[in-house]
């Protein structure tokens, strides 16, 4: 067995190595974006249901209007789900997508805060999603959450912090407190998810170990069967 | 050759490049880039053991 033939047989089965774990990779990718986009449909079926149960009417005096959260609920939820549930579904698998998802996420966590007042116990989705978005184990779908989420509540903390803290007046690094706790998690879950990518590698690598040796085997029994003859 | 069903091996043997015999532990044997694990392994030559007694490559993959 010439040494050109047992290099070409090394170079293909780390090739198949590398593909295997790519394609196991994009199997994820692809799973977690549909699983999502089951969520930002659950999502805004919760949103206007709870909008509905909590605050279905203004008044104006005499006058009874539908309360600008059920329009919220409907129009606003209907943007956020909208665009990820295509894309899940239209481009499974595409850092794009997996990246909207995780902003719009994020920008739901927003959503539930306002409809429910400001409630502290709401900030508590934050923390499930990056949880759920750390099932992607690609860092940097948390960094995007974590991104969107910080300047989220800067932003609302200027323009209308009742709808994010439930008081009008917080102290101006109320959202510091909280991005350095969305921080403290997404260190951890970045980490895990490191993790969970390396051995998503190391499958696919044992896979062509067990590859290899099998061509070993065989170029054993190649060279005894030559000997015999 | 034990046929051990627990599996598993501590360090591994092969013949280096003057025929001499090489010996790695299975911790330094799985640091090396994929490449050179796979050139090992699919030489045919490697041998696999657990403390002193030789084991099989199927009974060593199996970790």
């Amino acid at each position: 067995m010439s040494d050109v033939s047992t290099e070409a047989a090394v170079q293909a089965i780390v090739a198949r190595a590398e593909e295997r774990f790519q394609q196991s990779r994009q199997a994820l990718f692809a799973s977690t974006d549909r699983l999502m986009a089951f969520l930002m449909a659950g999502q805004w079926v919760f949103a206007v249901a709870l909008a509905l149960m909590v605050s279905p009417w203004a008044w104006a005096g005499k006058t009874q209007t539908v309360h600008p959260h059920v329009w919220a609920a409907v129009v606003l939820g209907l943007v956020l789900s909208a665009m990820p549930i295509a894309l899940a579904f239209l481009r499974p698998g595409w850092v794009v997508t997996r990246h909207v998802i995780a902003a719009a996420q994020m920008l739901w966590s927003g959503l539930l805060i306002h409809l429910s007042g400001g409630r502290i116990e709401t900030h508590f989705h934050v923390f499930g999603s990056l949880g759920i978005l750390a099932g992607y184990r690609d860092w940097r779908v948390l960094a995007t959450a974590t991104v969107v989420v910080a300047g989220e509540h800067f932003v609302r903390g200027i323009v209308w912090p009742e709808s994010i803290y439930g008081i009008p007046n917080p102290e101006w690094w109320r959202f510091l407190e909280h991005a350095f706790w969305v921080v403290f998690a997404v260190v951890f879950l970045g980490f895990l998810a490191k993790r969970g990518k390396q051995e998503m590698r190391t499958l696919a690598e044992r896979g062509a170990e067990i590859e290899a040796l099998a061509e070993g085997e065989w170029r054993k029994a190649s060279v005894l069967s030559r000997a015999a003859s | 050759m034990s046929q051990d069903a627990g599996g598993g091996y501590d360090t591994i043997a092969y013949p280096g490049p003057q025929g001499e015999q090489k010996t790695l532990t299975k911790s330094d044997f799985e640091k090396l880039p994929l490449m050179d694990r796979i050139r090992l392994l699919s030489g045919g030559q490697i041998r696999f053991f657990r403390g002193s007694q030789e084991v099989a490559a199927s009974a060593a993959m199996r970790r």
